[in-house]
């Protein structure tokens, strides 16, 4: 089949894009400079046009649309409150979101400033096993309709260890100032996200900025600064230590086990570990927050502008973490010819990151595991001399953004009008990296990296609005939609560098042993790139009538260059409709509902994949490493290459995988507004996901990736806002969001029913986010409590043995009496704000609540384990300064197993370390004085105010083992690795000058 | 003005509109697919030489290779890991990561389905590429045929019955069930025996099967490294040997000895050379001697170095590498029990620092001066597979078993001499004799993943473990496969001493 599409040269796109940019802004200089910034038009020509041009709404709002079709919005939507989350220290969109929108999951496991968290809009969308994977999982956030480009999870390709992806690790969403948002919106189901295409599959964020907008010059200045609060924490030295195995070993301990004793605990005369527990006061800190921003904008409706720059800074209560953060956004708005509006927006923004020094981190940025003989000493002394050593090093985090966006609008007459928009999302991430030999057993280690990741987005579009009169309205939008995207990084690093005062790396070559920096052999180069195109086709069909009735029918035909050839081409269509009620006679007398409208979307969007090896069938691969050694890719210095058994076995004719998605809805609206309700119920249905199923180990391969996997996401949402009182000098609103979802997994390809991996098992018809534990009812004090022939996995239990419940009754513990328990995702989440006015002061607080989520302890199960974390030549025998805190959860209820059993008794998938995660939490409040008053008017201030501001004050939960938010993305508690969201005080104005 | 403007407008649109599917045409930068592959010499070089790679991870993987053949043998004692100590109590079902990486074979089975592969796609590259001559393809297919044929007398020491899978594997992910070992071991001999005849004795260009330099390198750079006919026949000799078939395990290898001058496989010159670090040329471990008969090369000169999967990553310990314990080491009883010869100069050349309570296994230390002061613990000690005094106390134990007592004591007593022990009593019995070859194996051959199949092979496997006779009939002597195997392929059972 051909296909007839614009554009397939990416570089004439990206030519004629910026010659239209270069030529776009000294025309609109030009312009600009003719029809004057003052309101009033400069020269005759202008404001002779200027009469001629009709007010649209879109000059209140001050913004030029990308394409007017991004504008219409229907289906389910969220909106974030703004105005509230402006006063606080937020650095990142995610957490805005948190709490405060119905249906979004997010999810920040460490609250290292600046580092990359997650969010699931209406539950995750496939199975999430490993880092990488959350990476598909994400909604696509939306930027004044230009879709951001996002970090790409291939870098864990050639890591060891799945803590932190290779590069920054910084937040791609840290970009943006909130006060240069002018509103953020989550759409939830198609008949809201379709139009963003494949992107949107995991739902969009769309938020807009402040675009240029028309009138007087108007001047605004927004600042914080505060305090994040320094934790106190539980210290503890080795005597707690020594105490706490010393019952272990009491209890189960041979002579050789005791001869093992570890070293440092052994010694109580020892200060590093028997001394004054103050490490604490050095690692911890109370940081500064801080931002700042300002902006001037205005012009008349011919032309006009923003400009704003701001910055931003977050200092972290431990290890001297921090981030920072430089912006600029500038847009403009011309109509340079009748019937032609243009627009352009470009921001830039760096973001420079002070990351956490963590040992187990570091060993995975180094791929090589340091002696773990003595782990870091309780005393502040040593804390202070690791930091001081480190200092002398260089980790250096930096991402750098720059977006263009330049659209274009045309209107023929009055039926017709013409969209084209054009915009570049690009990106760099850059870490520079060397640890001096002080802190690295004697050995420096220098490693950079630099990534690149860069979108380029080309739609056309034409709207026909052929209909509209007598209460109908129709339009119908053709258009093509075509996207580039591009990641590739290089990374090299090298060990033992001639001295602690060569911080840099310098790549050698064959012939240059000598010269280069670091000795050839100790060296590793690492390179990789992805590509990924898609085009798209669509048409929009838009019928509404008596602004009762509501049609929507959007067609789209995608191609994407990931999927294989034969089925490289599907059609995706969303249908929805909705009915104003409240609009219709018989309800218009009504004096119970000012608005009552009922919604339903049904629609199907592709899904993308991120790998762009899914479309040829069979591939190979340099896979001669092993465990522990996982990049060699040579045999006697000449490189090998194998069939993907590691990777898996691609099936041939990959084909597109999609989501199902409806969605059912009630809006209403009573006593004039006063309470609302927003009900929304859905089913999302995604199918046909690719998934590498478990292959027969005889063939060599791990699994064959395949399509065939359906998991449906269900749930509800509802929103409840109300004024409570609304007098003159006192005024309370309130507003609750509350929402559930669930996960199934419908169907495995090929008929199967069951698959295992790693430490989960998916079943047909059972959740896709639950654990897979063993069942604890006691303990076998001793060998005679033991049932006869009880074994695990064969093994004979003993005495001190976990009494794990036999599910299937063959005398014999092993995985089939695992049972599919529990998940970390709550059953119900939400937030309940209010808002409290008295006469010029103004107090909100939000409190977010999570209910029915469980945890699995993985911290306390290790501390438990501590035979198989100590001794051991490997990543988990890492200990962190913050080991010598008392661990968090219930140390005294738990059983006293043998922890020498090879049974292994202290694994942390059992339900003895699952625990209720429910909670409730004070996440900010807030105490606003707006200024009014005769002399604002005179001095030319249109707004002042100032609040204070206080975050996660507190937190009431069932969960035993610290702040129930901080665990990693799969339920797993790991401890000092996962800091809780820190209590901060911050005080800070908002200023607008007329 | 306006025209500017709308001729601008219409020229960015019609850039496109051509008819093209070039730009979703995107050829992965990641894996090479199966149309780009096999196609060209260096496909061949590098799908030939994968399979050796392949061959070399799966024997690192988890430090396998002395997983298998050493830890169960009981020699080593363990200082602190749960799961090694499982391991060296054959508590193979126990819930540890690294067993179930050991219990798992399919790491064995990518180096066979790479080989099915190769050998199957080999022959069609010369007419593709012409640069690739048709007789190196054969000596490439013939090394490839090698390493699938010991790859198969591995797992079978390892698991007895294994699936036996000789064709490319096409997407049919068949059931196939476990094979009565000693045809699977058929199977093997005969490969061998049909690689051999492909391969020459030295990669040193002077055979009619490889001449001139072997992909552009001289002999030093292969020597024990790629297979040879020599490694080859050592290698039929192990596989007779283990199907109790001595007359044929003797007979390839006096073909070995009797090359002497092709082969120039000779003892270890000099007792140090078994133990010299590593820079040192003609140290064992070092490998491409005239000593080492095959090995699986680590080098640092091409950056072949690990901290892991090289038996250093369990033996070394402080002052060598910055670790208190090593996590595996000899009693100082058991090495005065195992060298009960005070003269035996290997108690002291592979043992060190004998007064602690923690002697250090010393025969192994491959730390190159690179990374060394401090230490940076990349090993770089090859994995030795075939040595020539490995290969004569085999001859020797052929020869006792076929009642040529007078050849094997002089095997025998060759290489004691040559370590400073007195010559075996003439009047020794078979089954004496017997015991003093698996002795004189244990002490040569320790820390190198012999001892437990030679404690099978010589059927004392009661005698040294907690298994009993009839554990071993039931299986136990061998591993269990991995709940994955398991689970995946309901054809294969577990032997009954793992159920």
């Amino acid at each position: 089949m051909t296909y007839f599409y614009p554009n397939s040269g990416k570089r004439t796109t990206l030519l004629l894009g910026l010659f239209m940019l270069g030529a776009g802004a000294m025309a609109q200089q030009k312009l600009y400079k003719k029809s004057d910034s003052t309101g009033t038009a400069g020269s005759a020509e202008a404001a002779e046009r200027l009469k001629n041009v009709a007010v649209q709404a879109r000059d209140t709002v001050g913004y030029i649309p990308n394409s007017e079709l991004l504008l219409r919005s229907g289906g389910a939507v969220s909106r974030l409150p703004l105005d509230e989350v402006r006063k606080l220290p937020y650095t990142s969109v995610n957490q805005m979101l948190l709490g405060r929108v119905n249906g979004v999951d997010v999810r920040i496991p460490s609250a290292e400033p600046g580092k990359r968290s997650s969010a699931f809009v209406r539950g995750a969308s496939g199975l999430l096993l490993k880092n990488g994977d959350l990476f598909g999982a994400q909604p696509v956030y939306i930027v004044d309709g230009m879709p951001l480009i996002t970090e790409h999870a291939f870098a864990f390709d050639v890591q060891r260890f799945d803590f932190n992806r290779m590069g920054t690790e910084i937040d791609p969403l840290a970009f943006l100032n909130v006060n240069d948002i002018q509103s953020i919106e989550v759409l939830k189901d198609a008949g809201a996200a379709a139009k963003f295409g494949p992107l949107a599959a995991n739902g969009v964020i769309n938020i807009t900025t402040w675009g240029p907008r028309s009138g007087e010059l108007k001047v605004e200045v927004n600042g914080f600064a505060g305090m994040s609060l320094k934790p106190s924490v539980d210290v503890i030295n080795g005597r707690w230590e020594r105490d706490f195995r010393l019952q272990f070993y009491d209890r189960y301990a041979s002579k050789e086990q005791f001869r093992s004793f570890p070293a440092y605990l052994a010694d109580s005369t020892n200060s590093t570990y028997y001394g004054n527990a103050n490490w604490d006061d050095a690692y911890y800190r109370n940081g500064w927050v801080t931002g700042l921003q300002a902006a001037v904008s205005g012009g008349n409706r011919l032309a006009n502008f923003r400009f704003s720059v701001g910055q931003a800074s977050e200092q972290g209560v431990a290890e001297k973490t921090a981030m920072r953060r430089y912006n600029v956004n500038f847009g403009i708005n011309v109509m340079p010819v009748k019937n032609l509006l243009w627009s352009t927006f470009i921001s830039a923004a760096v973001i420079n990151r002070d990351r956490p020094q963590l040992l187990r981190d570091r060993m995975g940025d180094e791929d090589y595991i340091l002696s773990l003989d003595k782990p870091p000493s309780s005393s502040k002394e040593q804390v202070e001399q690791y930091f001081g050593y480190l200092e002398k090093g260089v980790d250096k985090n930096r991402n750098a953004n720059v977006r263009v966006l330049n659209t274009l609008q045309y209107t023929f007459g009055r039926y017709v009008k013409l969209n084209s928009r054009f915009g570049i999302d690009h990106g760099q991430n850059y870490r520079d990296l060397f640890i001096p030999s002080t802190v690295n057993d004697g050995n420096n280690f220098v490693s950079n990296y630099d990534g690149l990741h860069r979108r380029l987005v080309f739609d056309n579009s034409l709207e026909i609005t052929p209909l509209q009169k007598k209460g109908q309205r129709l339009s119908v939008t053709l258009g093509q939609y075509n996207q580039w995207d591009m990641w590739k990084y290089i990374h090299g690093r090298a060990f033992k560098g001639k001295s602690d005062y060569i911080q840099i790396y310098q790549p050698g070559n064959d012939d240059n042993k000598t010269g280069a920096s670091h000795n050839l052999r100790l060296t590793a180069n690492y390179k990789d790139r992805v590509k990924a195109n898609l085009a798209s086709f669509y048409a929009d069909i838009d019928y509404a009538l008596h602004d009762k009735y509501f049609f929507n029918l959007y067609l789209r035909q995608d191609g994407s260059s990931n999927v294989s050839e034969a089925e490289r081409w599907q059609l995706f269509p969303t249908a929805s409709a909705s009915w104003k009620i409240s609009g219709e006679n018989f309800m218009k007398d009504s004096r119970l509902f000012s608005n009552l409208r009922l919604r339903a979307s049904a629609g199907r969007i592709g899904k993308l994949f991120h790998d762009d090896y899914y479309k040829g069938g069979p591939v190979y691969n340099v896979e001669a490493g092993w465990e522990g050694t996982p990049n060699m890719a040579t045999y006697n210095a000449f490189p090998v290459l194998n069939a993907a058994y590691q990777l898996g076995y691609i099936s041939p004719g990959i084909a597109w995988a999609y989501t199902d998605q409806f969605n059912g809805g009630l809006d209403v609206g009573v006593l004039n507004g006063r309470l609302n309700f927003s009900v929304d119920v859905y089913t999302r249905q995604d199918k046909n996901l690719l998934i590498k199923v478990p292959a027969m180990t005889e063939s060599g391969y791990t699994g064959v990736l395949m399509n065939g996997m359906d998991i449906a996401n269900y749930g509800g949402e509802l929103g409840i806002d109300a004024v409570v009182v609304n007098g003159k000098t006192f005024g309370w609103s309130t507003a609750l969001n509350g929402s559930a979802n669930k996960t199934k997994l419908l169907k495995l390809p090929g008929g199967r029913t069951d698959v295992r991996m790693g430490n989960r098992r998916f079943l047909v018809g059972k959740p896709v986010d639950k654990y897979w534990l063993l069942i604890n009812d006691g303990i076998y004090a001793t060998d005679a409590d033991v049932p006869q022939g009880m074994a695990y996995q064969g093994l004979p239990m003993k005495g001190g043995d976990p009494k794990w419940r036999d599910v299937n009754g063959d005398n014999n513990i092993n995985d089939d009496d695992r049972v599919i328990s529990g998940t970390h995702n709550p059953a119900v989440q939400g937030g309940w704000a209010n808002n409290l006015r008295y006469r010029n002061f103004e107090l909100n607080m939000l409190f977010s609540y999570a209910f029915g989520g469980k945890l699995l302890n993985k911290a306390l199960a290790d501390r438990f384990d501590f035979v198989n974390h100590e001794g051991v030549d490997a990543i988990e025998g890492v200990k962190e300064f913050a080991y010598w805190t008392k661990p968090e959860g219930d140390i005294d209820g738990m059983y006293r197993y043998n922890p020498w059993s090879p049974v292994r008794a202290y694994q942390p998938e059992q339900t003895l370390f699952l625990e209720k995660a429910s909670y409730v939490k004070l996440r900010s409040l807030s105490l606003t004085y707006n200024f009014a008053g005769a002399w604002m008017a005179k001095k030319g201030v249109r707004q002042l105010r100032v609040f204070v501001t206080g975050n996660n004050l507190f937190t009431i939960t069932n969960y035993s083992g610290g702040d129930p938010e901080a665990f990693d993305y799969f339920g797993y508690d790991q401890g000092v690795y996962n800091w809780p969201a820190p209590k901060s005080y911050t005080l800070g104005f908002n200023l607008q000058f007329k | 003005m306006r025209y500017i403007w709308m001729g601008s407008l219409m020229c960015l649109l019609a850039t496109g509109w051509l008819s093209c599917k070039k730009m979703l045409d995107v050829e992965s930068t990641r894996a090479v697919t199966e149309e780009n592959m096999w196609r060209t010499k260096n496909d061949a070089w590098a799908g030939s030489f994968a399979a050796y790679g392949l061959l070399r991870a799966a024997l690192a993987n988890e430090n396998a290779h002395w997983a298998y053949g050493e830890m169960r043998g009981g020699d080593f004692t363990v200082s602190k890991r749960g799961d090694l100590q499982a391991l060296r109590s054959s508590q193979l079902t126990s819930n540890y990561p690294a067993m179930d990486t050991w219990r798992d074979w399919r790491r064995f089975y990518a180096v066979i389905a790479q080989c099915n592969l190769a050998l199957a796609k080999l022959p069609g590259i010369p007419d593709l590429d012409n640069r690739y001559a048709r007789s190196e393809m054969k000596l490439d297919a013939a090394q490839v045929r090698f390493v699938r044929a010991f790859t198969y007398f591995y797992i079978v020491r390892i698991w007895g019955d294994v699936p036996l899978i000789t064709e490319p594997f096409k997407g049919d992910f068949a059931a196939s069930t476990r094979e009565d070992w000693k045809k699977v071991l058929d199977f093997a001999q005969e490969e061998a025996i049909a690689a051999a005849k492909d391969l020459p004795w030295q990669f040193d260009g002077t055979n009619p099967e490889q001449q001139g330099n072997y992909r552009g390198q001289g002999v030093s750079h292969w020597r024990s490294i790629l297979a040879t006919r020599g490694a080859c026949y050592n290698l039929i000799a192990h596989i007779a040997a283990w199907k109790k078939d001595y007359a044929t395990a003797l007979e390839y290898i006096n073909a070995i000895t009797d090359n002497k001058a092709r082969t120039a496989y000779e003892y270890v010159t000099n007792n140090d050379m078994i133990v010299a670090p590593s820079g040192t040329s003609g140290s064992t471990f070092r490998g491409r001697t005239n000593w080492n008969i095959f090995q699986l090369d680590f080098n640092i000169d091409h950056a072949e170095i690990s901290t892991t999967g090289q038996l250093e990553y369990w033996t070394l310990r402080y002052p060598d590498v910055p670790k208190a314990e090593a996590e595996i080491y000899v009693t100082k009883d058991s090495i005065l029990n195992i060298y009960s010869n005070s003269s035996d100069v290997r108690a002291s050349i592979f043992f060190t620092d004998m007064t602690s309570v923690q002697p250090m296994f010393y025969k192994l230390r491959m730390l190159d001066g690179a990374v060394k002061n401090p230490t940076l613990r990349l090993f770089n000690a090859a994995i030795v597979i075939f040595r020539y005094e490995e290969m004569t106390l085999l001859r020797a134990e052929c020869n006792a078993r076929l009642k040529n007592y007078e050849a094997a004591r002089a095997e025998l007593n060759t290489l004691r001499n040559r370590r400073y022990i007195e010559s075996v009593p003439e009047d020794a019995t078979e089954e004496e004799l017997l015991d003093l070859i698996l002795e004189e194996r244990r002490r040569e051959l320790i820390g190198e993943g012999w001892r437990w199949y030679d404690l099978i092979s010589f059927g004392k496997v009661p005698a040294y473990s907690r298994l009993t006779e009839a554990d071993v009939q039931n299986g136990a002597a061998y591993w269990p496969l991995s709940k994955n195997t398991l689970s995946l392929n309901p054809q294969l059972t577990q032997y009954s001493y793992w159920k």
